[in-house]
């Protein structure tokens, strides 16, 4: 019964909404009364609800409608919400969460558990906040009907949002009310047409305008009446732009034409409010008698006029007002006109070129600013429309009549795709028009548009409110194939260039040899310069592109962090703490998948600076700090990665007592351990076992948290630095590069093949010297700048067949592992560069010791190593003799 | 009524009887097989095969496949065919990729033969009389020619899900075992 499609798209709509309501709950508990964020919270119920009842799923319709009255009650009490009820706010929150996850999994939805929201009433109830039915209840059904309309959401920007403050009550009204207001509305309306068509063309009198200003009052008040609120702040809007001075000069035309615009925008709020079509003054153009033609070539002009017309219906039906379409529009507008011209239908020329006009200024436009024109199109494609049905010729009945019908179809196409378009925009935002409109009426300047603007927390949407509206939803998997094929792009590009390379080389081999003409080697030689010259322009395509489908991937940082501050408001609760979560950056883009992968690391961090990191609030008072301790959150850009810090201003970590630690496990010797300096012994908390809480509870102590989180840090090519401070926290540094799927790295040789290692884990590169290694129970080290550094074979390492014995001219390549840095013997270095990362497909046997594979420039592959693992493995191999010695003496 | 029966079965056992399966067929040291051409993805000639160190001798490396990383398995190796201690690779040598469940995996072959059509009927369960130095797991009929005998081996089994996986390297060890005491014979 539900279509997958419909359901993948359902369960993210709904998930993004309770982030919002999450979100705005939280704000709340900190505030108290904030009747924005209770506002917020009411629209994401609403809007969950609404999608349900789109799905037919029942049970979280009621729900969710539930919830939405009992909000309401306390947006009317204007009371803070209690804690309580707050909490169980949030559960509802995590109930709708995990609804998703059965709709998710099972198509359907589950039984819904209906005691939450008794608690929930009962706990309104005791504070007082009883839930009035400030409304009858839905009809069901149809009401909902009118929301599911135009998708208006959150994507639209910030003026249309405006207008979408009270879309709930809507639905809430019972029918004969709205029949009244509907009626009264119109006729309202209609007189306010009638008035503008009767003024005189030149401006409006000082009379006209105050009965302008009368009747858009009734309406106002109507409108008011019935609370909808976007219909009042419009009516309010047009008010202002004719009261104001400027407004002195409004032609008639011009207040018409915003009448109009009102009118479409009010008809898509409420579709019952289509306002009867209003005529315009009869134009001084009046259609001219059209003049006995040639019968030919009115049925030549018939033909092509009807072929180009459908043309253009096709173009302009295109979804989305992309530039190609509106391009190809233009164009067979242009022909329309020129045939028009030809056959001296002044009118009709007329009134193409202004549809051709608004065309052109539509294609010159962002996507955002073209509701007006939208309008204005389709009000003028009405006027082509009638112009053509009067094209009446004797002798021509029969052509005509089959011709209008054709008309009338593609004309409908026409004229609706402009009403769908200037539905779907629908409050006007006014920049678009300037040259049509006074300033006045061009801004904006309604209470509920502030209001919306300063409910937009994210600074980025505000600089750029057109970037939300043109997004694009596409399964994962399909970005991941583009990339996939781009970067076969991209290594089948270095074959071009070595191709071309070789074909350089064999030129000028012939050239020296001399065994072709003259004549033949410059035709060679133009050919070779061409080859070259194509190739590198589709390398630099190959490389933009990369680009642009790696940025597809990138995601802003704030959809990882918007998770956190439930997670530090619960766990700070359930450990008696007062926690303050500072985030910064958020707007930092990353790649999907890093982005994904770093959730549970960050968790992590958080828990621990929660649970270990911030004192409680006595102690914290005792220490001459605030009660409410902070952790900071931010992320940043630094080259190709990105840099995510968390820092709390706890008390530290305890060096002293991880030195004990050490010390007891027979880790560390005592005079190594005495060697290492505090800020180095601060990483040891990185290793398997380590903890300096005494207790072990839910939240973090038993010491393998941050081990897993390194490695999974540094399964992604990325670091993790720790700072401490005795008493004024502890500060963990991560660097992830940008994306996963294109590292840089360094090319290694052993024997006959090609490794790859990954960048970030080489710190340094030495030639190798056999005399100054020195051997320490059987194993090679070398002193590098007072370290003692172990040396392995790669070859060993990969159990590969025994090398030449001759140790010279091989290089060490010095690799940070975790806890320990490791000096990797190889033969050769073959380079360092970019690398498409790949993932092994590999169903057969898993492969360890590599984290994936890559394609070098003359298609071979090339394994990655990873060089942790190959440790960890080789550390198994050897019955844990290496890991105790090397564990004992090279622990950072 | 009966008549009518009598004909549409007729007409049943006529589309049975026809009913044809296209296979490919492929030779290893002096066996035959065959397999399904459907899991056939496609065949490529012999390419720089990267190998993987500390896999499994099953494993021989991995090949790019325009831009796909895959994993090229000895099926000699695995079917337990003598013969290939010399490891120069003929130049008819091909690798067979074979596709199962959105999995794409390299079969090194000593040639392929031809596509051919059997009748599904030919087609014996039962592989009674097949040489035994071949695992039987590994296969799932053979079909019968006029002085041929082709072996049809079951992918799915040899590309066993990763559950299996640990059952498979012991029995992959256990053939490893049979191999070198073959050799030793």
């Amino acid at each position: 019964m539900v279509s997958q499609d419909f359901l993948q798209d359902y369960v993210e709509e709904v998930r993004e909404h309770l982030i919002d309501m999450e979100k705005s709950l939280l704000l709340l508990e900190q505030e108290g009364v904030d009747q924005e964020q209770i506002a917020q919270v009411f629209r994401a119920a609403h809007s969950i609800k609404g999608a349900s009842a789109c799905m037919g799923f029942e049970g979280l319709t009621g729900l969710t409608h539930e919830l939405e009255s009992l909000i309401a009650a306390v947006q009317h009490s204007a009371q803070a919400v209690p804690p309580a009820g707050i909490s169980l706010l949030l559960d509802c929150v995590d109930l709708i969460s995990k609804a998703m996850e059965h709709v998710k999994q099972n198509g359907r939805e589950p039984a819904i558990d209906s005691s939450l929201l008794e608690n929930l009433h009962s706990a309104f109830h005791k504070e007082g906040l009883v839930p009035q039915r400030a409304r009858p209840e839905p009809s069901a059904g149809t009401s909902e009907m009118i929301e599911t309309a135009p998708p208006v959401s959150s994507e639209a920007d910030d003026d249309s949002a405006a207008s979408h403050v009270d879309h709930a009550p809507f639905e809430e009204e019972d029918e004969e009310l709205l029949g009244i207001f509907v009626s009264s509305f119109q006729e309202n309306m209609i007189r306010l047409f009638d008035i503008l068509t009767a003024s005189a063309e030149s401006g409006l009198s000082d009379d006209d305008r105050k009965a302008l200003l009368e009747l858009s009052g009734k309406l106002t008040s109507s409108a008011r009446y019935m609370d909808y609120q976007p219909i009042v702040a419009e009516l309010e809007q047009w008010a202002k732009s004719l009261e104001s001075d400027e407004a002195r000069d409004i032609s008639r035309r011009k207040a018409m034409e915003a009448l109009e615009t009102h009118a479409l925008s009010f008809r898509s709020m409420v579709p019952q409010l289509a306002i009867p079509r209003f005529v315009e003054p009869a134009s001084p153009a009046a259609p001219p008698p059209i003049q006995e033609e040639d019968q030919e070539l009115f049925a030549i002009f018939l033909d092509s006029f009807q072929q180009n017309l459908s043309r253009l219906a096709e173009a302009i039906s295109a979804p989305g007002p992309d530039k190609v379409s509106l391009e190809n529009a233009s164009e067979l507008t242009e022909s329309l006109i020129q045939s028009s011209k030809y056959m001296d239908y002044t009118v009709l020329v007329e009134l193409l070129e202004e549809w051709q006009g608004y065309l052109v200024a539509f294609k010159d436009m962002d996507a955002k600013d073209l509701g007006p024109l939208r309008g204005k199109l389709s009000s003028i494609a009405g006027k082509i429309k009638e112009q053509l049905t009067e094209l009446n010729l004797p002798g021509f009945e029969d052509q005509r009549q089959s011709f209008s019908e054709l008309l009338d179809e593609e004309m409908d196409l026409v004229f609706s795709v402009g009403n769908d378009l200037a539905e779907a925009d629908f409050p006007v935002p006014a920049q678009a028009q300037e040259d049509h409109r006074s300033p006045a009426l061009a801004r904006p300047a309604t209470d509920l548009g502030t209001y919306m603007a300063k409910e937009r927390l994210a600074p980025a949407s505000e600089e750029t409110p057109q970037s939300s509206a043109a997004t694009l939803r596409v399964d994962a998997q399909k970005v991941d194939q583009l990339l996939n094929q781009v970067g076969e792009l991209v290594v089948n590009r270095s074959e071009f260039i070595q191709t071309v390379t070789f074909f350089r080389d064999m030129v000028r081999e012939l050239t020296t040899r001399g065994l072709l003409p003259k004549h033949e080697l410059r035709r060679l030689k133009l050919l070779n310069f061409r080859m070259n010259e194509s190739t590198q322009s589709m390398g630099r395509i190959a490389n933009d592109l990369q680009a642009s489908v790696m940025r597809i991937r990138m995601l802003p940082i704030n959809q990882l962090f918007q998770r956190f501050p439930r997670i530090v408001r619960d766990l700070a609760l359930k450990l008696g703490k007062h926690v303050e979560l500072m985030v910064d950056g958020g707007e930092t883009e990353i790649d999907k998948r890093v982005l994904e992968q770093m959730y549970d690391p960050l968790v992590q961090f958080i828990r621990n600076a929660i649970a270990h990191g911030i004192e409680s609030p006595e102690e914290r008072r005792r220490a001459g700090k605030p009660e409410t301790g902070v952790i900071s959150l931010s992320a940043n850009h630094a080259g190709d990665y990105v840099v995510v810090e968390i820092a709390d201003d706890g008390h530290g970590i305890d060096t002293r007592k991880l030195r004990d630690l050490l010390l007891s496990r027979n880790a560390v010797s005592r005079p190594e351990l005495e060697r290492l300096s505090d800020e180095e012994i601060v990483y040891s908390i990185f290793m398997p076992g380590m903890s300096t809480y005494d207790k072990v509870d839910g939240a973090a102590g038993r010491g393998v948290g941050l081990d897993v989180v390194k490695q999974n840090v540094e399964h992604m090519n990325g670091t993790v630095e720790v700072e401490s401070e005795a008493g004024r926290g502890v500060k963990f540094v991560i660097r992830i590069p940008l994306t996963v799927a294109i590292i840089r790295a360094l090319l290694v040789r052993e024997g006959d093949q090609i490794f790859t290692l990954p960048l970030t884990s080489v710190t340094e590169i030495l030639r190798h010297r056999p005399e100054e290694t020195h051997s320490i129970e059987g194993f090679k080290v070398i002193t590098l700048r007072g370290k003692t550094i172990p040396l392995v074979d790669l070859g060993n390492l990969l159990g590969m067949a025994a090398q030449q014995a001759d140790d010279g001219g091989r290089f060490v390549v010095i690799v940070s592992t975790s806890f320990r840095e490791v000096g990797l013997v190889v033969d050769g270095l073959m380079g360092e560069r970019e690398v498409v990362l790949k993932s092994i497909e590999n169903n057969f046997q898993p492969v360890e010791g590599f984290s994936g594979a890559t394609i070098l420039g003359d298609g071979r592959v090339s394994l990655i190593v990873d060089v942790s693992a190959l440790l960890r493995m080789r550390n198994i191999a050897t019955g844990g003799h290496m890991h105790t010695s090397e564990g004992g003496q090279y622990v950072n | 009524m009966q008549l009518n029966t009598l004909s549409t079965h007729a007409t049943r056992m006529r589309e049975e009887s026809r009913q044809m399966m296209q296979l490919v067929s492929f030779r290893i040291g002096h066996e035959e097989f065959g397999v399904d051409i459907l899991m056939v993805q496609e065949i490529i000639r012999f390419t720089t095969i990267t190998p993987i160190p500390n896999a499994t001798q099953a494993i021989l490396g991995m090949i790019n496949l325009r831009g796909r990383i895959i994993p090229v398995v000895d099926l000699r190796w695995v079917l337990r065919i003598g013969g290939g201690e010399d490891k120069t690779i003929n130049r008819n040598a091909r690798i067979l990729i074979i596709e199962l469940d959105t999995h794409v995996t390299g079969f090194v072959v000593d040639s392929v033969s031809e596509v051919m059509k059997v009748p599904v009927a030919e087609i014996e369960p039962t592989p009674s009389l097949v040489t035994s130095s071949i695992s039987s797991a590994y296969i799932s009929g053979v079909v019968k020619l006029t002085q041929r005998l082709i072996i049809l081996l079951d992918f799915k089994r040899i590309l066993k899900p990763r559950e299996a996986r640990e059952v498979q390297n012991l029995g992959i060890q256990a053939a490893l075992l049979d191999h070198e005491n073959m050799q030793d014979d």
